[in-house]
């Protein structure tokens, strides 16, 4: 939960400091997450994909809604939450990575 | 299945592997059986779920054919008595209290918990013994259940270890060697022979009865072995394995994009580090997709009927019971689990031993023996090897106050017992015999090397050719010893 919690909190970051275009919000986040700019492969898998969960969460207000609920801390009311949600996706498979767990 | 040619013993060596980081250079030597998988990994790499599947690629041992296709192991924890529950000695009882002849010590070291002892007296057991079955052999009154299958089982009562301390001692029988690192049994078989069932971990331990000793994640670990044939546990209360379930707000279909995503990251990643724990990480999270149907489906025992609950007793409905896990050990192997292996902690009975052995057998008895007679009406007796035993026995002479109704026993390497049944053993046999004492082997010493070697060998296994290599020499389970005891091979 602590987990998704904090992947949340980047997705929130990344949607605020990160630009307004997916492919930025995805470098921003990215790079907070592995210090290193995605190449060009990563990128677009990633935009891809950003589009995919933005996609679910806008057909699903319900879901948007009980996964925004998970986690203590509270919610931005500013941001658009099937936007906030698909960038939590986003952020949970950065978390995931090989890379992020291992240091090399 | 894959087949090794004739001429190719079965080791990790390839030489044509790239190697940059240290990662990288130690996973390049990963390869042997498994490395054989991992060819088909590399291969695969740009099928979408193409990774997983080929992690099962079982290979089979030119010319050994297996009797035993999987194993449960019911460890108990902390050094069971042998002379209370199956190596009688009922000449001891006019020997109550006296001194242990220095004959029979002969000077051997004991542990600091009794060396300070100004003396060491004899013991006897409290417990009576009675024969069971048409082969007769004996067994504790603590024990009637296991008694009663006395015909189906083999009592080895002449095993010896090198360890005098719990550790070393679990250690030693998990791997082969006394120091951590190297990887158990259940490892070695999950890197030799594979997975049965792509849906669940190849070995998998389970823990009850909370107090006693402690025991570490490492003794089911895989040492230098990939890490993806270290033994994964199951909780015993709660969910048995932690953050299966996805939270709410994803459903499936996004779980499995999700994996998807994080899968061709990896890959790339893969590509360029050439870290073969990476394409460890792609399989795994892999099964645990797959375990967040089967692991429900496995650990639901509610379909089981009342006959169930009446062969291994109502503590089989309470999960975190050592009789709750007998079952799912069943229910593990029915669905193709290598290896299950319990471990029942609390055997360390240093003092107040009647009572606090009673304690433990209450709780194991009836569970232990109830496994081996529903693995034999399921037919799957004849193909699943079951083990009974601690990590070494316990001593005749008496740690701290003795009455005949109250004593203690320190640890004993010298002598213990335990029970094979199963998966190719000759059933209804007693193996092994004591001195009068209980105290040194008489005859037929087994180490746990020959155990080992032996459960290998039913397996399919020639314990000299599993190795792996690293720190520049091939590591074997058996380390440089081991022979397999073929008096006790049905």
């Amino acid at each position: 939960m602590t987990f998704l919690e904090a992947a949340r909190h980047l997705a929130q970051r990344t949607i605020v400091e990160g630009g307004t275009m997916v492919g930025d919000r995805v470098r921003f986040g990215f790079f907070r997450v592995l210090s290193r700019n995605p190449d060009q492969q990563e990128a677009h898998t990633l935009i891809q994909s950003v589009k995919h969960s933005l996609e679910y969460y806008r057909s699903s207000p319900e879901k948007t809604a009980s996964l925004l609920k998970q986690g203590q801390s509270s919610v931005s009311q500013e941001l658009d939450p099937s936007e906030l949600a698909a960038y939590t996706v986003f952020a949970s498979i950065l978390f995931n990575l090989d890379e992020t767990l291992t240091r090399k | 299945m894959k087949r090794l040619p004739e001429n190719k013993s079965v080791t990790n060596d390839f030489p044509n592997r790239r190697i940059e980081t240290r990662r990288g250079f130690l996973g390049s030597m990963s390869c042997g059986i498994a490395g054989i998988a991992l060819t088909h990994l590399i291969g695969s790499g740009s099928g979408t779920h193409a990774a997983d599947t080929s992690l099962s690629g079982r290979v089979s041992f030119p010319g050994r054919p297996a009797k035993a296709k999987r194993v449960i192991h019911l460890f108990q924890s902390g050094g069971p008595s042998q002379l209370d529950l199956y190596d009688p000695k009922p000449q001891l009882k006019n020997q109550h209290g006296k001194e242990l002849p220095a004959s029979v010590r002969k000077g051997q070291r004991v542990t600091t918990m009794t060396s300070g002892q100004e003396s060491f007296p004899t013991a006897s057991s409290y417990f009576d013994f009675t024969r069971h079955g048409q082969s007769g052999g004996e067994f504790s009154e603590a024990i009637p259940h296991i008694g009663s299958i006395a015909d189906d089982i083999c009592v080895i009562r002449s095993m010896h270890t090198d360890a005098i301390n719990h550790d070393p001692a679990i250690t030693f029988f998990q791997t082969g060697f006394q120091l951590a690192g190297n990887p158990s049994l259940g490892s070695w078989l999950s890197y030799g022979l594979g997975t049965d069932n792509e849906d669940l971990p190849a070995f998998i331990a389970m823990v009850s009865h909370r107090g006693g000793q402690p025991l570490y994640d490492r003794l089911w670990g895989s040492g230098f072995l990939p890490t993806r044939h270290q033994g994964v546990k199951f909780r015993s209360q709660g969910d048995p394995v932690l953050y299966l379930n996805n939270p709410p707000g994803i459903d499936s279909s996004l779980r499995r994009h999700m994996l998807d995503q994080i899968a061709g990251l990896n890959r790339q990643g893969f590509a360029r580090d050439q870290d073969p724990e990476i394409l460890t990480r792609i399989a795994q999270y892999e099964l645990a997709f797959r375990m967040q149907t089967s692991v429900p489906d496995l650990t639901d025992v509610s379909g089981e009927p009342e006959s169930t609950f009446r062969l291994y007793g109502e503590d089989a409905r309470k999960p975190g019971t050592f009789a709750h896990n007998c079952l799912l050990a069943r229910r593990m192997t029915e669905r193709g689990v290598r290896l299950v292996q319990l471990f029942h902690r609390g055997w360390d009975h240093h003092s107040g031993l009647p009572k606090n052995l009673r304690a433990r057998t209450a709780q194991t008895d009836q569970a232990s023996s109830a496994l081996v007679l529903d693995l034999k009406q399921r037919g799957l007796l004849d193909d699943t090897l079951v083990i009974w035993g601690g990590e070494f026995g316990r001593t005749v002479y008496c740690q701290g106050k003795l009455t005949p109704k109250v004593y203690g026993r320190d640890h004993h390497p010298r002598c213990f017992s335990v029970w094979l049944a199963g998966g190719g053993i000759k059933p209804g046999m007693i193996y092994g015999k004591t001195d009068d004492y209980s105290y040194n082997v008489a005859e037929n010493p087994v180490s746990v090397h020959d155990l080992h070697a032996t459960i290998l060998h039913l397996l399919g296994i020639d314990h000299h050719k599993l190795t792996f290599k690293f720190k520049g020499r091939h590591f074997r389970l058996t380390d440089v010893e081991g022979n397999v005891l073929d008096r006790i091979l049905g």
